[in-house]
């Protein structure tokens, strides 16, 4: 959906008629006593693995930002600052020492992560704040951050609307708060406080416009409640797409009563989730959870103002129920939805790979399964410049669950070597047999190497005869391989 | 190194083509784009008993008007073209008025290829001047490479250390006074490298046109594997002492399809020896095995000796026209089919539609356009339909105000029957759902609904509001193989 999309760009136009709205007072650096135990600069190192080649790093990247305490042990930070993170080091705001500590639970569609302090050589003690869960638009807050020589500088940070926000573009956007800072903000994390309390956490920022967005202390709340409760679930999922339902002749031809010109349209449903039995596409789905909601799917959010259904959704845990008003053929049906957790519903294509990301490689092939990460990979435009086979089943399988562990397994490239003489120029195939049975994912693959001890045949999407291998020749050329292109061992 | 002039007069043999040219607009394809005038080059080529005004199809595609002019000359003469063939660059003209042919003098083509580093000349009007120009150089190179002007043609190619300028497209490539190309394409940002349509290529247009039609080169329609994987070669039990290649794919809809199979391992092709990396040797040339297809015509029959279960065969190949669909060549001389409904227009995904839409094409929507371009054939697409018919663009009115987010969708069904190409869609029409017509797509499961009598009535003031001169514009009607 691009609900989201279209608020952020309405928010950021609106720059120039809100700038006027911020105190005029200066941002100062103040000794600010009070949150030196609450916000600590975060030192995080991240290495992102090479999708193509997933044995390999890219180069190190060092990030900088904040975390929040949230109990005597453990902080929160945003997701965005950790993933991929070899070490993560917490700070303290007066002294240039920093201490490694642990990343317990990151949650990429919601943005957030939990760092815990237990166990690590860290001194410091941790004060948590008060997390104003709902805080209201249109206040002015105060942001902090540190400046050189650990002085924390506070500035005035005006919180503007309600948007839907996604930490990128492979996962779904959840509900957010947009500011407009004083200061120049150093580093995501970074606390707003309102009359004391934590309004939210510094999820992203563009010095060049002064906005920003806030994931704000109600996001914060929930995840931390389900994170120490010990069984976090993630988040919730719906499990069926919609779209918005303007047009008066896709009404009509839904049999929908001219008096209602409400509801948004149920397109398809997923297996294996729970609305699968209760939603059928072509639904008029007019209510959801005591929200009436309009043609685009947005309600009135008494905190936010208007926002999509969706961002009820964010704001769930799986396992809530959540009553629904459907239009069938004309009829109203009243029922109840329960939610399913994101993971629950694992797609056929993963937006993201796992850390790190299953492969094998047997005689110079290179399998993996498809991911959204290993498309991304290829950068700007990646809908356009990655293999379109390969982006057509991203976008076909991203929502269609695999329940029973289905993926698209991918011959990526073959290392050069003797034994794949022939074979070389082979690349982002899907392999459909291995040893001359079908496969469907990775798993399917790793099970065959370790039930044969080798992989001999390989037929790919693009070819209707086997690649051959000689098998006496494998466990030489394995090694040969590992040994010449400096491979480590398969995971 | 230009203008080394010959004792030979070629005032009398290259003549200068000027044309006045309209391309068809894909995304408003009733439309053309302003005329635009250019030049080429040509000559007359003696073939057999028939003088031949030669050129390049490049020079002369969507012609409006043409005419000719010899150098010295101050008259032009009007022409047309007679043949012309888009997948090997090659066309020729008719000049009816006599006039223009008196005086002139045949070039005659070569027999044989050059060799490498033979000293050729190439003749033509290149830009910036109207005198003849010549350019010598040596043949560099003689492949097999891509053709340009179709964008997915390959054939042999003579490459030469000479420059070949717009312009210089259509004129003769000479070596001892025969012709042995017509020049054809550059690269661009590369000095002195040109490139010539060579013998062979310019014998099978003339012989394909002989019967007054060109049929165009047949394909095989097979993909490869070289047997070079001593491992592949072990599991089809292929002698040690035979080479060749391994079919791995046969396409249905091309002159392979229920003759070859995969796992065929081609030996040789009319008794030619297939090297295990796909090649033939001509004379002591190394050439791709293609080489000897290409230079038969539809109609006529290619042998190969093959290795299938173990056992040698010998499998007749009859040569078929070639299929267009789901090819995406570059299209000329056409008039792109189109229809409108309710004001959105669709038409047939082409390599132009994807050229005038590129900036869109990274609209999740637009994906299944760039998969069935790029895997159409290999996934077998065409197996079941003619071609991808596309929503490309909507005429704002009240009755589409909500179709924006299906621009560039291929369109799957129209009121529950599949389209299979644009032809379809008239009688999809003539049944709506409930009174409307209903427009499903593929790889979405959305879909798109125009209230059927509304959409009917919308059209007179779509047309007059538009311009657009006709609902629709179709091809004549073909059933699938």
């Amino acid at each position: 959906m691009t609900d989201w999309l279209s608020l952020r760009v309405a928010c950021l136009s609106a720059v120039a008629g809100i700038a006027g709205l911020l105190p005029a007072q200066p941002a100062l650096p103040t000794r600010e006593n009070s949150l030196r135990d609450s916000v600590f600069p975060l030192r995080v190192t991240a290495q992102r693995t090479v999708p193509a080649q997933p044995w390999k790093k890219e180069p190190p990247e060092r990030r900088a930002g904040y975390a929040v305490a949230l109990s005597s042990n453990r902080l929160l930070t945003v997701e965005t600052l950790v993933r991929d993170s070899t070490l993560v080091e917490l700070g303290q705001s007066e002294s240039a020492r920093f201490t490694a500590i642990r990343l317990l639970l990151t949650d990429r569609e919601r943005n957030l992560a939990l760092l815990d302090v237990a166990g690590t050589p860290f001194e410091g003690a941790l004060k948590p704040l008060e997390i104003d869960e709902k805080p209201p638009l249109g206040e002015n807050g105060s942001l902090y951050h540190i400046v050189e020589g650990g002085i924390f500088q506070k500035g005035s940070a005006l919180l503007l609307r309600g948007i839907m926000e996604a930490s990128d573009e492979t996962v779904p956007p959840t509900p957010a708060i947009s500011f407009l800072s004083e200061l120049p903000v150093n580093g995501t994390g970074a606390p707003i406080l309102l009359k004391g309390r934590l309004a939210g956490i510094i999820s992203r920022y563009e010095n060049s416009t002064r906005l920003g967005v806030l994931v704000p202390g109600l996001a914060l709340r929930r995840f931390a409640a389900e994170a120490q409760s010990g069984a976090y679930r993630g988040a919730a999922a719906a499990g069926f797409s919609w779209q918005p339902l303007p047009d008066p002749a896709l009404r009509a031809f839904l049999r929908a009563p001219e008096s209602i010109s409400e509801g948004v349209l149920v397109v398809r449903t997923f297996p294996g989730s729970k609305a699968a039995p209760i939603l059928q596409p072509n639904d008029i789905l007019l209510e959801w959870d005591g929200h009436h909601l309009d043609h685009q799917g947005y309600y009135r959010d008494e905190w936010l103002g208007p926002l999509p259904f969706s961002a009820q959704i964010a704001f769930s845990s799986p396992g809530d129920e959540i009553p629904i008003a459907v239009l069938r053929n004309g009829e109203l049906r009243r029922d109840t939805l329960t939610l399913s957790a994101w993971t629950d519903l694992p797609s056929r294509v993963p937006v993201y790979d796992p850390v790190p990301p299953p492969w094998l490689i047997e005689g110079g092939f290179i399998f993996r399964d498809l991911s959204g990460d290993y498309l991304r990979a290829v950068g700007g435009n990646w809908l356009m410049r990655a293999n379109a086979r390969l982006v057509r089943l991203f976008l076909l399988g991203r929502e269609d669950p695999a329940l029973s562990g289905e993926r698209v397994p991918l011959l990526v490239a073959v290392l050069p070597d003797e034994i794949n003489i022939g074979y070389q120029e082979i690349s982002d195939a899907v392999v459909t047999h291995v040893n001359g049975e079908p496969v469907q994912s990775l798993a399917d693959i790793l099970e065959i190497r370790k039930r044969d001890g080798f992989i001999h045949r390989v037929r790919i999407s693009d070819l209707h005869i086997d690649l051959v291998l000689n098998r006496e020749q494998l466990t030489a050329a394995n090694a040969r391989i590992a040994a010449q292109y400096r491979l480590p061992q398969s995971p | 190194m230009i203008g080394v002039t010959s004792a030979h007069s070629w005032s009398a043999s290259v003549v200068k083509i000027l044309v006045t040219a309209q391309r068809p607009n894909f995304t408003l394809p009733w439309q053309e784009s302003a005329p635009a005038q250019a030049s080429g080059s040509g000559f007359i080529l003696q073939d057999g008993r028939k003088q031949r005004l030669l050129t390049n199809a490049h020079v002369v595609s969507d012609a409006r008007y043409l005419e000719v002019q010899r150098e010295g000359d101050a008259r032009r003469f009007p022409a047309r073209v007679a043949f012309i063939g888009h997948d090997c660059d090659l066309a020729v003209l008719d000049v009816l008025d006599s006039a223009f042919w008196d005086g002139i003098r045949p070039l005659g083509l070569s027999r044989a290829l050059p060799a490498l580093d033979d000293q050729v000349i190439a003749v033509g009007f290149p830009i910036g001047g109207n005198r003849l120009s010549i350019t010598r150089g040596v043949v560099s190179r003689i492949d097999y490479q891509p053709y340009s002007h179709s964008d997915v043609d390959s054939h042999l190619v003579l490459q030469i250390d000479a420059a070949i300028n717009p312009g210089n497209s259509g004129g003769p490539v000479l070596y001892k006074n025969r012709v042995v190309g017509v020049a054809f394409q550059g690269i661009r940002g590369a000095q002195n490298i040109g490139y010539a349509i060579p013998i062979p290529v310019i014998r099978h247009f003339l012989d394909d046109i002989a019967d007054g039609r060109y049929d165009g080169y047949p394909e095989l329609g097979v993909a490869h594997l070289p047997l070079r994987n001593p491992a592949l070669r072990a599991s089809l039990g292929l002698p040690t002492n035979r080479s060749g290649v391994v079919v791995a794919r046969v396409d249905p809809r091309e002159s392979a399809a229920n003759r070859l199979l995969p796992g065929d391992v081609l030996l040789a092709i009319d008794g030619a020896i297939i090297r295990d990396d796909g090649t033939i040797l001509i004379g002591k040339q190394p050439i791709e095995f293609i080489e000897l297809l290409e230079r038969k015509q539809v109609g006529e029959t290619v042998f190969f000796d093959l290795w299938r279960s173990n056992a040698l065969l010998r499998i007749a190949v009859p040569l078929v026209p070639p299929s267009p669909d789901f090819r995406f060549a570059r299209q000329y001389d056409i008039a792109p089919p189109y229809l409108v409904l309710g004001g959105l227009i669709f038409s047939p995904l082409s390599r132009e539609l994807l050229i005038a839409t590129q900036r869109q094409l990274n609209m999740p929507q637009a994906q299944h356009l760039l998969y069935a371009w790029q895997f159409g054939r290999a996934d077998g697409l065409h197996a079941l339909d003619r071609e991808r018919v596309v929503l490309i663009g909507r005429l704002p009115h009240a009755v589409n105000a909500y179709a924006d987010s299906f621009l560039l969708s291929a369109v799957a069904a129209v009121n529950d029957r599949p389209i299979h190409s644009i032809n379809d869609l008239p009688p999809a029409l003539e049944s709506p759902v409930q009174g409307f017509h209903v427009i499903r797509f593929h790889d979405r499961p959305d879909f798109l609904v125009l209230p059927a009598d509304a959409a009917d009535a919308s059209w007179p003031a779509i047309a007059a509001l538009y311009r657009v001169p006709a609902m629709s514009r179709l091809p004549p009607s073909e059933q699938m193989p």
